[in-house]
């Protein structure tokens, strides 16, 4: 075939496949895509204690441990737009101490080979003790191991659960709309009723 | 001739931008595009649909539908295991073996390697931008690669034809190598290494991602290396020189010094590169003498710019513009009387454009079309004979190409995928070729995925084969391209989030392959069997292993020059002190492969072990590696003979992030 001719039939083919548009997607959207947008809400409604040195400038931290694909999305959703009036800055996280500095964390409990981090949930989550960071990760017991969000899939939906002590315990205020959309858990063992 | 090309070209592209115009005039879809998602209220966020794959990173998902065989290794890999050149993670991949005449490493890939082919039948890409020069043709991999292996985010290793995308020279395969981006550093990095041969390596690199969008990355490496201090001559060197000498001394100095620097803002980004090596020829290689100095050294730079826009919200459109410079100069004393020392120049200077247009289809279809266009404005290549000018030859020659390319994804029902392509290059010096290549994926479940897949490639003689050839026969400017053509069938199965295995069925046939008296003669057939696995376990314990039988033949049905028969390759790496001390061992098995002469060279097996801490007192990566434990010295194959592989080594690195 000359090459006269083939590029008139790549033209061709070319209009003719720009042409006939897909159904609107039905597709379903990548999870990391979903995270990164109910992180951001996460952060819009929960408020936390003002900084000691009084700052009210100082960047919104988003850290995230063993998931460059979701900071990714972090990046392009949080671009240019302000939470809490403040910027916002997205950190990976690869050592314990950098993530007490952060306001909200992500705990990837199973990254891929390519974003593997030698830290365990556990030990992220003991670095932030009775800090006022909002740790979020998606994995079984997360919440009675210390977690405050943790989410979960419902058929073909992304759900979330919120330890509702965990929050109180570490000086941070939630919305109330939050907690009314999600699974609230109670952590701490309730006391038994006194007995008469 | 050319103009009216560009014209249809133009055309084509012209036409190709009114069609995304009409499709942004449509209507935009209902469903909220990821980077607006924040924006609809949580309720609705909860009722979307949301895809679940495991271990979800963009490319893992592309590999199930790219219509290749794809291996991928990371920054992870590459620092666990202690690789200090490109070379060493391909050694590491299923499928592949290098040949190292210890100036130059050549890839070995679906059975065929020629030693001293300049590795001109692989193509080597950084961020998708052709490395391989514009006079051999070669790709290098070595202490020569244009980037410190230290700065790459990961490599991309496509096996099988791919001229359909890229063009001449991906003959067996292609290497993609991605660097890291500013935000990978968030500060900077300084490294030493200290090896015992004696070597020093050294680095500094900063990168950031800023407030305002801009992300760049700076570094620069230097390095030494004393290579081995007494090479031992092999028996063919006193054969076929005559001489007596047994030793080479202070004969195998490297010093490689390069620098790379990145910037992006939007939907502009710019990349340069540069890389600097001398190298000592060990006198083997092309049997030189051991009283001159026999030294080389390779320059290749290049800077592009590249654009990114998104005509309408289902298409990628950018447009590459990049300078390449490559320079070689090489000054060797031969052994043989009747021959002078001479010296060699290349040099070569290509201007380069390409656009390309990606259009998805919601999630179902996407289009590939654009066109590359490459004008190389010096390819100089000479040869100065110190004592007899009439043995002088000085070639001064430009040439350019200009190739479009199409690929169109079709998805044929649920889980069947149609991938189609075909790519027309027009070469100024005469060549023309069309390399179709198409592929047929088969996602029978989540878990398990087949591909069968067809591509031809060609590769076009080059500079030095049609104009500049060396020995008897001289040049041949009537060369013909070599033409390849591959079948694989390709089987991957995910067993679990921990396990997964494939297994692949080739078979390639190359045809026109350009021999040493510079003819269109040899035909060669490969047919292999590859299998392997991998585990990633929560543990972070990584395990990966391949295995390779294949056949290579020519057309007489005779085994060819350095066709190994067997491969085995198997990687491990798992922390062994708590999470900060990691262990990785690799083990590679060559099978017996002949020299130029049909003479066995046998098999050999080589283990490298990596220690590496990670984030000692905070801010420090320290490893220590020992490459070839057992210390087996085996042979590769050179033009000339047989070359000793270089001996057991160890290197201490520490890097610093700040």
């Amino acid at each position: 075939m000359s090459w006269r001719r083939l590029l008139y039939f790549a033209l061709v083919t070319g209009l003719l496949v720009s042409g006939v548009r897909a159904q609107p997607s039905s597709d379903a959207y990548s999870a990391n895509a979903v995270r990164a947008a109910f992180l951001v809400n996460f952060i819009r409604f929960t408020e936390w204690p003002a900084s000691p040195s009084g700052a009210t400038d100082a960047p919104m931290l988003i850290g995230v441990a063993g998931n460059r694909d979701l900071e990714d999305y972090l990046w392009r959703i949080t671009d240019g737009k302000l939470l809490h009036g403040r910027r916002v800055r997205i950190l990976r996280l690869t050592v314990p101490s950098d993530a007490t500095a952060c306001h909200l964390i992500y705990i990837n409990p199973f990254p891929s080979r390519a974003d593997a981090v030698p830290v365990s949930t556990e030990e992220w989550l003991h670095a932030v003790r009775d800090r006022p960071v909002l740790t979020v990760s998606q994995t079984n017991n997360f919440l009675r191991d210390g977690g405050i969000i943790n989410f979960y899939t419902e058929g073909q939906n992304l759900h979330f659960e919120i330890a509702a002590d965990a929050v109180e315990a570490v000086g941070l205020k939630m919305s109330s709309r939050l907690l009314a959309l999600a699974r609230v858990v109670r952590t701490k063992p309730v006391p038994a009723a006194p007995a008469r | 001739m050319l103009h009216p090309l560009i014209r249809t070209s133009l055309l084509s592209a012209i036409a190709f931008v009114a069609a995304g115009r009409i499709d942004a005039q449509l209507p935009p879809l209902p469903n909220p595009k990821p980077d607006a998602l924040d924006d609809i209220p949580l309720e609705q966020l909860m009722q979307l649909p949301v895809e679940f794959v495991t271990g979800a990173s963009k490319y893992e998902q592309n590999i199930q539908r790219a219509p290749a065989s794809v291996t991928v290794l990371t920054s992870e890999d590459i620092r666990n295991f202690g690789w200090t050149t490109v070379a060493d993670a391909l050694r590491s991949a299923r499928g592949i073996f290098i040949n190292s005449d210890r100036f130059y490493d050549y890839i070995g890939n679906r059975g065929f390697t020629r030693p001293y082919d300049y590795n001109s039948r692989t193509l080597v890409l950084v961020n998708g931008h052709r490395i391989n020069d514009a006079i051999f043709q070669q790709g290098s991999i070595g202490t020569d690669f244009i980037l410190d292996v230290d700065l790459i985010d990961r490599i991309e290793i496509i096996h099988g034809p791919s001229s359909s995308l890229y063009g001449s020279s991906a003959f067996y395969g292609a290497v993609n190598i991605i660097p890291k981006k500013g935000r990978d550093y968030d500060g900077g990095e300084a490294s030493l290494a200290v090896g015992s041969e004696p070597s020093i390596k050294g680095r500094v690199t900063t990168g950031r991602r800023t407030n305002n969008g801009v992300e760049y990355t700076i570094s620069a490496t230097e390095w030494y290396s004393k290579g081995e201090d007494d090479f031992t001559l092999p028996q063919s060197w006193r054969d076929n020189t005559g001489l007596t000498n047994t030793v080479a001394r202070d004969r195998d100095r490297m010093h490689h010094q390069s620098v790379y620097g990145n910037a992006s803002w939007r939907w502009l980004e710019f990349e340069a590169a540069y890389v600097k090596r001398d190298k000592d020829v060990l006198p083997q290689v092309f049997f030189t003498n051991l009283t001159d100095p026999s030294e080389a050294t390779d320059e290749r730079a290049y800077a592009l710019v590249r654009v990114t826009g998104h005509p309408n919200s289902d298409a990628t459109l950018s447009s590459t513009l990049s300078l390449d410079y490559y320079s070689y100069e090489g000054r060797f004393s031969p052994v043989f009387l009747g021959f002078n020392p001479q010296r060699l120049d290349s040099e070569a200077l290509s201007l380069n454009y390409e656009t390309r247009w990606h259009q998805g289809f919601g999630d179902k279809h996407a289009l590939i079309a654009g066109f590359e266009y490459q004008k190389n404005f010096i390819q100089d290549v000479s040869r100065e004979d110190s004592i007899d000018p009439t043995q002088s030859s000085s070639i001064s020659t430009d040439s350019s190409y200009i190739s479009p390319f199409l690929q169109f994804d079709f998805n044929l029902g649920r889980n069947f995928w149609l991938s189609t392509g075909a790519r027309y290059d027009y070469y100024s010096t005469g060549e023309k070729r069309l390399t179709p290549r198409a592929g047929l994926i088969w996602n029978a479940s989540q878990a398990t995925t087949f591909k069968l897949l067809y591509g031809q490639a060609f590769r076009v003689p080059n500079v030095a084969e049609r104009l500049a050839g060396e020995g008897a026969p001289g040049p041949n400017p009537d060369l013909n391209p070599e033409t390849n053509e591959s079948w694989e069938f390709a089987a991957n199965h995910r067993f679990n989030s921990i396990w997964q295995a494939d297994a692949h069925l080739f078979h390639t046939k190359s045809s026109d392959l350009i021999t040493d008296n510079a003819v269109n003669a040899q035909e060669i057939t490969t047919r292999g069997v590859e299998a392997g696995f991998s585990a990633y376990f929560p543990s972070n314990i990584q395990l990966r292993a391949s295995g390779t039988y294949q056949e290579t033949r020519d057309a007489s049905g005779q085994t060819v020059v350095d066709a190994p028969r067997t491969l085995l390759k198997f990687n491990a790496s798992a922390p062994i002190y708590e999470n900060w001390l990691r262990a990785s061992l690799e083990v590679q098995y060559v099978g017996d492969r002949t020299d130029n002469t049909g003479a066995s060279m046998g098999d050999y097996l080589t283990e490298n072990f990596t220690l590496r801490a990670v984030h000692v007192w905070g801010r420090w990566d320290l490893s220590l590696s020992v490459y070839n434990i057992s210390g087996s010295r085996w042979a590769d194959s050179t033009n000339t003979g047989q070359i000793q592989s270089v001996p057991r080594s160890v290197v201490a690195r520490a890097t610093l992030e700040f």
